[in-house]
């Protein structure tokens, strides 16, 4: 199916995460443009650029910047940027996101401040300066990758969990206000998928939490990447805003 | 110049709320006469930024009024205070003066805003501009 991405320019934060990665080759296989953001050593797409090699897909079609989200305040110069160069932004995915294991009564006040910060201030900065050019262009998508802790299980993860809640909220209600300007806003919530960020997670585990898992199996990136293909597009979704897609193999009906 | 910065304000509301440029007058109130809203007024200022280089915000309509006040608040609790009346009835000549009684908040101010101040607001920007280059 022809998802009508082509001609799209996909910015996409923690793009050199596990899922991020898996989202960007996703994008790529539909043709579109994308726009990476990585902090620090540009080496670190260097996955992402082999991968591309292999799959015969122009380097041109990816376009990365270097940015730290933490740096809220250059986020408006980002995007200008991004517009000069590519001229618009018709998808956004905030996919940058950090999680702490650590015992509510442990958490320090430092903790919460960067569980926050790096999992919703700096997501919602780089989202309104995303939507300032998509309400000229009366068209656009954003897709929040949030978490299934955002409403289910979360023990240990207290500060994420919160902070990935207030993702949710953000989705819906800015979807609300975004609507009748033609920008449609999403997030989805991955269960456990088999990511570096998650290694500790099904490490500790073993096998339990596959087996109890409906679908008898762990996520993988492209699971996300796919649910992301289909909320960007117009083609499939151009009815569907303020959702939370859970893609979990399941888990969550327990 | 002023009559250009008018034509460009017009350009802006139409594209983003699709009222006929005819409708749009320089004493027209954006949020009462125009029926705008918050999420219209943000595309505006937007375009208007873009389309000048400037950076505006709705809060700038005050701004004056609150230098010009120095130590002394312009409001307090949100209601803005005589003494922050009197400063915005001498520093915005085309606000309504009948709006501005005592009792009114800072939201309600910014829900003043005219066709006309909106055009004055990028002025002083494009002035301050012009000013530190």
């Amino acid at each position: 199916m022809n998802l009508n991405l082509d001609t799209k320019i996909i910015l996409i934060s923690g793009a050199t995460g596990g899922i991020g990665e898996g989202i960007c080759q996703a994008f790529l296989e539909e043709k579109a443009m994308i726009v990476p953001l990585f902090r620090g050593h540009s080496e670190r797409l260097n996955p992402l650029f082999t991968w591309m090699e292999n799959h015969g897909i122009s380097k041109d079609m990816c376009q990365p910047e270097n940015f730290d989200l933490k740096d809220k305040s250059k986020s408006k110069k980002l995007v200008q940027s991004v517009l000069e160069k590519h001229g618009k932004i018709d998808i956004l995915v905030n996919c940058a996101g950090k999680s702490m294991e650590k015992p509510f009564l442990l958490h320090e006040d430092e903790d919460f401040n960067e569980m926050l910060d790096l999992n919703f201030t700096s997501l919602a900065v780089l989202t309104r300066e995303v939507l300032r050019p998509m309400m000229k262009q009366r068209s656009g998508s954003i897709i929040n990758i949030s978490s299934l802790l955002s409403h289910r299980f979360g023990r240990g993860v207290t500060a994420y969990a919160a902070a990935k809640a207030g993702v949710d909220r953000l989705t819906e209600s800015l979807a609300s206000e975004m609507g009748k300007k033609g920008i449609r806003i999403n997030s989805i919530c991955p269960g456990v998928i088999e990511t570096k960020m998650s290694n500790a997670l099904t490490f500790n585990l073993g096998d339990q939490l596959m087996e109890r898992t409906p679908l008898g199996r762990y996520g993988k990136p492209e699971d996300i990447a796919q649910a992301c293909l289909f909320l960007a597009s117009e083609k499939t979704a151009s009815f569907i805003t303020g959702q939370r897609f859970v893609v979990d193999g399941g888990i969550s009906l327990l | 110049m002023e009559n250009n910065i008018f034509i460009k304000v017009q350009e802006a509301i139409s594209d983003s709320c699709g009222i006929e440029k005819e409708e749009i007058k320089g004493h027209s109130s954006l949020f009462n006469d125009l029926n705008i809203d918050s999420i219209d007024m943000v595309d505006i200022l937007y375009t208007l930024e873009s389309e000048y280089d400037i950076e505006l915000k709705v809060s700038d309509i005050n701004k004056e009024a609150i230098q010009e006040l120095g130590d002394e608040p312009f409001e307090i609790d949100n209601i803005i205070t005589e003494k922050g009346l009197q400063a915005l009835k001498r520093k915005i000549p085309d606000i309504p003066k009948e709006g501005l009684q005592y009792g009114i908040s800072v939201h309600e101010v910014i829900r003043m805003i005219s066709v006309k101040m909106l055009c004055n607001m990028v002025e002083i920007k494009l002035l301050e501009k012009t000013e530190s280059t």
